[in-house]
């Protein structure tokens, strides 16, 4: 079975412009991924509703449907901007697709894309393991959690608060970290994803 | 023939590889190596070699859209005019297979204009070449029209006119029309003859089928694993080399591929029969057949007629997949299949698509094979199908053998060469050993091999007693199946022509520059989205209603795209009620909850808010359009070009993806795996998305880079993006009501805000 890249060139520092194709298909993922938030829109509210009568605050557990855009585009891409590039034209799409919250779905894009384009920064856009991913989607759940509370749930009471900050974390930690980091090992062994970094890394077949 | 000092303007290019040599980033091996070869300006070139042969790289080498370094290794020397492919960016045209990987703006006239914009052509100069192009190629009274609208031969010849206005020396073609039925390609190739009769062009033509481009050329050269095997004039290549082309998949005159008899025995008894049957697409129009029809067993039927007559909408009607509009579909002893569920489905029909990627559903080969037999199985064992079951493990296991599939049971579906899908999608559909076998166009783009397994495999279903049922416009598939052929009628092609929006009354709302609506619905929004009280909420909301109708949208759209916020705020508000902060007199408290006089102003206020702020987002988008919004992106906001040119063509492709979702839906009910729980059926659903969108991303990137796209120097942008009075306007308006809202709320003193 195929082990890692070319044993010819040696590539220790990463190349950090945006090819045309890093463009389209980063584009391609916001807007497929502004799709799914905007399914989730319709069916969130009662999809989370026996958490909520579990414990208030605790619904925010799948809310990080609405991050995973920001964690796997930065996976895939792995460019600068890229994490922050996929939030904010998937919550465009969902806003121009007639989203409940209007266009106010750029603030939430973001600063939920901010959160996981931090981390990578922090990184130097040289880690793209299972951890950086967990911890971007810390990020994006980060600013999910700063902005619902601010904005959305300005009106409820500090041990919502708590619990729905803790679960906006899980969350983005699980659902955006973890979910988007096995989607791009899925995607990579389908061959999908032949001309980027992340899928030569994982490649399903040498040979054809 | 070429100095290389002067570019010569206007003649035909030149093109040249020296010892060159491609590894892509990741392979060990180089796809092309030390390839020698030179084509003179004004050269017709048919290049001809199996899949896999490196084709396909060398035209993009060309054209200069290979990509840089974290690409992949070149060796040698690759030129255009005696220069560097990078320095001479416009010299060469590259026109694609698929139209969707190239065709990047909604209306005709557009798309054309958006090669030479990308180069920086002056706006007089392309306003020239846009109706010159589209005459040139046929299309002159389709300069209006929506892209999609057009026929497949019509998208090709567009995508060509794109190509031409960009002024090319060099024309190459990959493919051109693998996916065109016989009216289609003919179409694009007399487009094609009238060009290169007409200007000076150097062509080069990648395509299996030697009969279709043979006229209009007049060298064939032959690549074989990456080097030139053959080199010559048509005739003498085709004499000396016809059947050595023939072996490795090329469609050769005199040497067409082996295949089985024709069936000897006659047709066994009816195993389905359909009468006055009447089909509708999803979305579309009846058709009205009256369609009369008995599948017998070990007959194969082929529906035949133009693009557009219906015969996906009929085989997906007989098949179960979608009900008929009139008369029955009936299976001899089993029913109605518009009515099973989708392990019944499987285990009677086996479907085949004609992309084999929209009903690939598992991780490896052989878990794909595995997936109706033990669908089948689980139905069984809930007691829900009446079918007789069979183990999987052999039956998989010979399939493996029979399908030479065996060293690749590990491999993902989506890895496969064409050929090798082809021949699992086939497999799946066999998996069950059904009694009719359907398949939508199994043989376009094929090569003259993969050709011939796939109609081995169907005459072996066929022999043992099996029926099938096909869509195809292919003449040989029919011939070498011995087919019954059921003709369908043409029908008058919907009026895809101009269909100029009437300029004369555009409302408001049509007329209001994007990034104003934007900015007219966000700012307002983002001062409400501050307040908590119930005063502000109302009046901003109070004064949108009186405002919108000035928008003048159709009550009926807006009240449509309005309905899910009118859904949700509510919910959102009954959240609050429980959980809001408490105060005042508490009316009910069990658990956490606390209904309140607090909660219940809260949820009030949370109701209005969000209708105040989604109401107007949507009344300013009722009809998004991505071109208006890229040009006024670029042009009013000046974001970078790449940037937005790549967010308008993947909103472009959302209409693709829709109709790949459908697809994907139904393949998976055909398959047997329809029957599942809905979360896990959207996640896989979500996934198969997500890889049709990378891969129809990265085809798209291959086309806009070929189109331009990224090309250094500033881009012409030749829509206007007006930002008129009434921009300033509209987005004054919105700022005044929320202004007044918020002033109405202080001077009540009911103003709360988050900030507090």
């Amino acid at each position: 079975m195929a082990t890692s890249a070319s044993p010819s060139t040696v590539r220790s520092r990463p190349v950090l412009q945006w090819r045309v194709v890093d463009i389209v298909v980063a584009s391609v993922l916001g807007v497929a991924g502004g799709v799914v938030m905007t399914l989730w829109n319709l069916v969130y509210s009662p999809a989370t509703a026996p958490l909520e009568l579990a414990l208030p605050g605790l619904q925010a557990l799948l809310y990080a449907v609405w991050l995973f855009p920001a964690v796997l585009v930065g996976l895939v891409i792995r460019k600068p901007g890229a994490a922050l590039y996929g939030e904010l034209v998937a919550a465009a799409v969902s806003a121009l697709l007639g989203g409940v919250w209007g266009w106010t779905a750029l603030a939430w894009g973001i600063v939920q894309g901010l959160g996981a384009e931090l981390v990578f920064a922090i990184l130097l856009y040289r880690a793209w393991g299972l951890v950086p991913a967990i911890l971007a989607g810390l990020g994006a759940g980060a600013g999910m959690a700063l902005m619902d509370l601010t904005f959305y749930y300005a009106g409820s009471r500090p041990e919502f608060m708590a619990v729905y900050a803790t679960s906006a974390l899980i969350s983005g930690a699980v659902i955006a970290g973890l979910g988007s980091w096995l989607l791009v090992r899925g995607l990579a062994r389908t061959g999908a994803l032949s001309r980027f970094a992340a899928g030569r890394e994982l490649r399903p077949r040498a040979e054809s | 023939m070429q100095d290389a000092e002067p570019l010569p303007d206007g003649g035909a290019a030149s093109l040249a590889a020296h010892a060159w040599s491609w590894t892509p980033a990741g392979r060990a091996a180089p796809v092309l190596s030390d390839l020698d070869l030179t084509i003179e300006p004004g050269e017709r070139v048919l290049l001809l070699g199996a899949s896999g042969s490196g084709k396909s790289t060398l035209l993009q080498a060309w054209a200069g859209v290979l990509g840089g370094a974290d690409e992949g290794e070149q060796r040698g020397a690759l030129t255009v005019d005696g220069r560097d492919v990078s320095e001479v960016r416009g010299r060469v045209g590259l026109m694609l297979q698929h139209p969707d990987a190239q065709l990047v703006l909604a209306r005709a006239e557009h798309d054309v204009a958006f090669g030479p914009e990308n180069l920086g052509v002056e706006i007089d100069e392309i306003e020239a070449r846009v109706p010159e192009v589209l005459g040139a190629v046929g299309l002159a009274d389709h300069a209006g029209a929506d892209t999609r609208r057009l026929s497949g031969g019509q998208q090709q010849r567009l995508a060509l006119a794109g190509v031409l206005a960009m002024r090319p020396a060099a024309l190459l073609l990959d493919e051109p029309t693998a996916q065109l039925d016989p009216a289609g390609v003919r179409e694009v190739v007399a487009a094609v003859g009238d060009l290169i009769a007409n200007r000076a062009l150097t062509l080069v033509v990648v395509e299996h089928r030697v009969d279709v481009w043979a006229p209009l050329v007049d060298r064939i050269v032959v690549l074989d694993h990456g080097r030139v095997v053959a080199d010559g004039p048509v005739a003498d290549v085709l004499r000396e080399q016809g059947a050595a082309l023939a072996q490795r998949g090329v469609w050769v005159p005199g040497h067409g591929p082996e295949h089985p008899a024709t069936s000897r025995s006659a047709p066994g008894e009816v195993v389905m029969r359909a009468r006055n049957l009447a089909v509708q697409p999803v979305g579309g129009d009846v058709i009205e057949l009256a369609l009369d029809l008995d599948v017998r067993a070990g007959e194969v039927v082929a529906l035949t007629g133009p693009n557009g007559s219906g015969k996906s909408t009929v085989l997906l009607t007989l098949s179960g997949l979608l009900s008929p509009a009139a008369g029955v579909v009936e299976v001899s002893g089993a029913g109605h299949p518009e009515s099973w569920s989708s392990a019944e489905l499987a285990g009677h029909f086996g479907f085949v698509f004609q992309n084999p990627e929209h009903q690939f559903v598992a991780a490896t080969v052989r878990a794909e094979l595995e997936v109706g037999p033990s669908a089948l199985a689980r139905a069984a064992r809930r007691g829900s199908t009446p079918l007789p079951v069979n183990g999987a493990e052999p039956v998989v296991d010979a399939l493996l053998d029979r399908l030479r599939l065996r060293a690749l049971a590990a491999a993902s579906p989506f890895t496969l060469s064409g050929g090798e899908q082809r021949r699992l999608s086939v497999g799946t559909a066999l998996a069950l050993a059904p009694a009719l076998l359907l398949l939508d166009e199994p043989s376009a783009g094929h090569d003259a091999r993969t050709w011939a397994e796939l109609v081995a495999l169907l005459a072996e279903h066929r022999d043992a007693g099996g029926a099938v049922v096909m869509a195809t416009h292919d003449r040989e598939l029919i011939a070498a199946l011995g087919a019954r052929e059921v003709a369908l009628p043409d029908r008058i092609a919907a009026a895809a022509s101009s269909t100029e929006s009437s300029a004369a009354r555009v409302s408001l709302g049509e007329r209001i520059n994007p990034v104003a609506a934007i900015a007219a619905s966000l700012i307002p929004a983002l001062l409400l989205v501050t307040t908590l009280d119930v005063v502000s909420a109302a009046v901003a909301l109070g004064l949108q209603v009186l405002l919108i109708p000035f928008l003048g949208i159709p009550a009926r759209t807006l009240l449509r795209r309005i309905a899910p916020v009118l859904v949700a705020a509510p919910l959102a508000a009954t959240t609050i009620v429980l959980y809001g902060r408490a105060s005042g007199t508490v009316y009910a408290e069990f658990l956490l909850v606390r209904i309140s006089d607090g909660s219940l102003e809260l949820a009030l206020a949370t109701l209005l808010r969000i209708l105040a702020i989604g109401v107007p987002a949507i009344a300013l988008f009722a009809r998004p359009d991505a071109t208006r919004l890229g040009d006024a992106l670029g042009q009013n906001l000046r974001l970078p070009s790449r940037f937005v040119l790549g967010g308008v063509a993947a909103l472009r492709l959302l209409t693709v993806l829709r109709d790949d979702a459908r697809l994907l839906e139904r393949a998976r009910r055909a398959r047997g795996i329809g029957d599942r729980g809905r979360v896990r059926r959207g996640l896989g659903l979500v996934f198969s998305l997500l890889v049709l969108s990378i891969r129809r991303g990265s085809a798209l990137a291959i086309g806009m880079e070929a189109r331009g796209v990224g090309a250094p120097g500033p881009r012409t942008w030749t829509r206007p993006s007006p930002w008129r009075a009434s921009d300033t306007a509209v987005v004054a308006v919105a700022v005044a009501v929320s202004v007044i809202a918020v002033a109405a709320a202080v001077l009540t003193g009911e103003f709360t805000s988050v900030i507090s």
